[in-house]
């Protein structure tokens, strides 16, 4: 038997990559009875937006004319199908590193010679695989039992280069959020960061209804909203997916140029942040739950 | 030829104790009162070398696990400088890392619960750096080692806390590296299976494959049946590092056992001018040597004793590692009272 490598080849990285997904897909077959009710959670929430949307159609038509058709529920499932990614770049960092911490295997993975980065790409396809999966089912409800009126259109492929720029700019966010874990010791389950950057996107970014309503109500929380990416990612998102439209069109421009800078801000910024963590679980002996 | 290096290393831990609160945390960040700390090594200084079997012995929080976690690269020292198969752990601690196998005391919580022994095995020996294909041939061979081959398609949370230890010690065997740290290995195993386990240890792994092991234990008799030299580690600091036989020749006491026919009386006055001898027991017909190197001074014991009688029974018994340790424990421990 010979040592074991220093160095994973890339073949060899995608043979821990099928041994992740396969352990995950063992795990999601464990699991059978909860997937079967976050089908019928999806399926009730989906209900739930096309009731509200039948009552509030009429007032909020003025506001959301500029996407698509100006209908309420297909405004909405286009939102949160889109804030189903940016949840996942949000909260999927402290996750990892809090199931890490708490299974023991943060000491494993760093004397892995599988880069802790590569091990967090592997765990994340996984996770954005399933929650792609969840959307497809939640667009196909939305679409075929509820009419939502979404079409593929000439500049539908727009939204993988959106998708990826998004979660990068959000994934920012979620590695200061998982560096609190260990700069702050941050060791429950809510996080500052990432709630309070969940509940303000929630609110203000668009997902449920634009923020132009808040600048007759409440002008500070529309300001707030320019702050943040999702709202300009959710906007972009729309435009795409039910307008047709593409980068020609100026306010499309505008959202992708400032993805890019809130990508470029906050990535490098988030990774800063997780290296001085993990830096300093290294020098108080916290990478494991118990010291020694 | 040395394969760890460590000099001069020291590690402090920060406390917090219960009645901390957020007073205290904002005291402590603008200087106005002191951090609590523990020191876990303080000016450690030790050599380690290729194919060694090195155990580190001492009392509960002596900094044995604290030693080598920073020896594997996961803990940065505060002080010192540790070097591991030549790379230095504070500036190349990936290489480090990817020197050492560590075997952790409940380490096996890291395996899934409900996925196959030896598919938990496979899974890790392949992120810890093992070639698929290798693994896949050797994972019977390992759990045959272990004794866990009959239950290969079991799922982890039907084992013993013994079966999961060895379950864990497997999947450091399936990802070897050159050096070996091991923390309570057989802790929880049965008598049998520990013996097998160390066995493999001190003939497969250092004598077949060259590997190294460092070996940090409280089972004393484990210690001093496969180590080649033992350091003896007490409050974070090294009291003693020797080859165990020497250890034992230098702080353990020899007891030489004699029963007598005839008198003893004045047999202990008489002995008193022997060097090597620091007391001696008179219960009945039964006298009790005792001493340093009593085996090398026989000859001069038993003409005294052959003198007051004939001697029935003679023996001698030779000082244990755990002789040693509670020697040297008890030094410190005695000052400090």
């Amino acid at each position: 038997m010979r040592y074991t490598k220093r160095k994973l080849t890339s073949r060899e990285k995608l043979t821990v990559l099928r041994l992740i997904t396969e352990r995950r897909i063992r795990m999601w077959g464990r699991f059978k009875i909860s997937s079967l009710f976050a089908i019928i959670g999806t399926f009730v929430g989906i209900a739930t937006f096309f009731f509200l949307g039948v009552l509030v159609q009429p007032a909020i038509t003025p506001y959301i004319s500029d996407y698509g058709s100006g209908d309420y529920f297909t405004y909405v499932l286009v939102g949160m199908a889109f804030m189903a990614y940016a949840g996942i770049s949000l909260s999927m960092y402290s996750n990892i590193i809090r199931g890490s911490y708490w299974g023991n295997t943060l000491e494993i993975i760093m004397s892995s010679p599988l880069s802790f980065p590569s091990f967090f790409v592997m765990t994340a396809l996984w996770t954005y695989f399933t929650a792609t999966l969840g959307i497809l089912l939640y667009l196909l409800l939305g679409v075929f039992v509820f009419g939502a009126g979404i079409a593929i259109t000439s500049t539908f492929w727009l939204i993988i280069p959106l998708l990826v720029l998004s979660c990068i700019a959000i994934s920012g966010f979620g590695l200061m959020s998982g560096s609190m874990f260990l700069l702050a010791d941050v060791k429950g389950n809510v996080e500052p960061i990432s709630w309070a950057v969940g509940v303000l996107s929630g609110l203000v970014s668009g997902v449920v209804f634009p923020p132009e309503i808040f600048l007759t109500v409440a002008p500070p929380l529309y300001h707030l909203s320019r702050i943040i990416p999702h709202t300009y990612a959710i906007d972009a998102f729309r435009r795409t997916v039910l307008n047709g439209e593409g980068l020609s069109n100026p306010m499309v421009q505008q959202d992708f140029i400032m993805l890019a800078l809130f990508a470029m801000i906050l990535f490098p910024l988030g990774l800063y942040m997780f290296a001085r963590g993990i830096r300093k679980a290294e020098r108080t002996g916290k990478l494991a739950r118990w010291g020694g | 030829m040395s394969i760890i290096d460590l000099e001069h290393l020291t590690k402090t831990y920060y406390v917090r104790d219960p009645s901390h609160n957020w007073k205290t945390t904002v005291k402590e960040a603008v200087g106005l009162k002191k951090k609590k700390t523990l020191t876990a090594l303080n000016d450690v200084s030790l050599n380690i070398q290729k194919n060694e079997i090195f155990g580190i012995l001492g009392p509960n929080g002596a900094g044995k696990t604290t030693m080598l976690k920073i020896i594997a690269g996961l803990l940065i020292p505060n002080g010192g400088e540790a070097t591991v198969c030549g790379f230095d752990a504070l500036k190349e601690r990936q290489d480090v890392r990817a020197s050492c196998s560590f075997l952790r005391s409940g380490g096996w919580i890291i395996f899934d619960y409900k996925y196959p022994l030896y598919k938990n095995l496979i899974f890790w020996a392949v992120v810890m750096g093992a070639e698929y294909e290798e693994v896949k041939e050797e994972v019977d061979a390992v759990l045959k080692v272990v004794g866990l081959h009959e239950k290969k398609s079991e799922f982890p949370e039907s084992l013993s806390a013994g079966e999961r230890q060895k379950l864990n010690l497997a999947r450091c065997l399936l990802a070897p590296r050159p050096i070996f740290l091991l923390d309570e290995p057989t802790v929880n195993i049965d008598p049998y299976s520990a013996n097998f386990i160390r066995e493999y240890v001190k003939n497969t792994l250092v004598k077949e494959r060259d590997m190294t092991v460092l070996l940090a234990t409280h089972n004393l008799w484990e210690a001093e049946m496969i180590c080649d030299r033992i350091a003896i580690l007490h409050q974070g600091r090294i009291l003693e590092v020797d080859k165990t036989e020497n250890l034992k020749r230098r702080f353990g006491t020899e007891e030489a056992v004699f029963k007598i026919k005839g008198g003893v009386r004045g047999l202990k006055s008489s002995m008193e001018d022997i060097p090597c001898i620091s007391d001696v027991v008179v219960i009945g017909d039964v006298v009790k040597v005792f001493g340093r190197d009593l085996r090398n001074n026989f000859r001069q014991i038993i003409d005294r004793v052959d003198g007051y009688g004939k001697i029935e029974y003679v023996d001698i018994i030779q000082p244990t590692i755990n002789d040693v340790f509670m020697q040297l424990i008890g030094e410190v421990e005695g000052d400090r009272e």
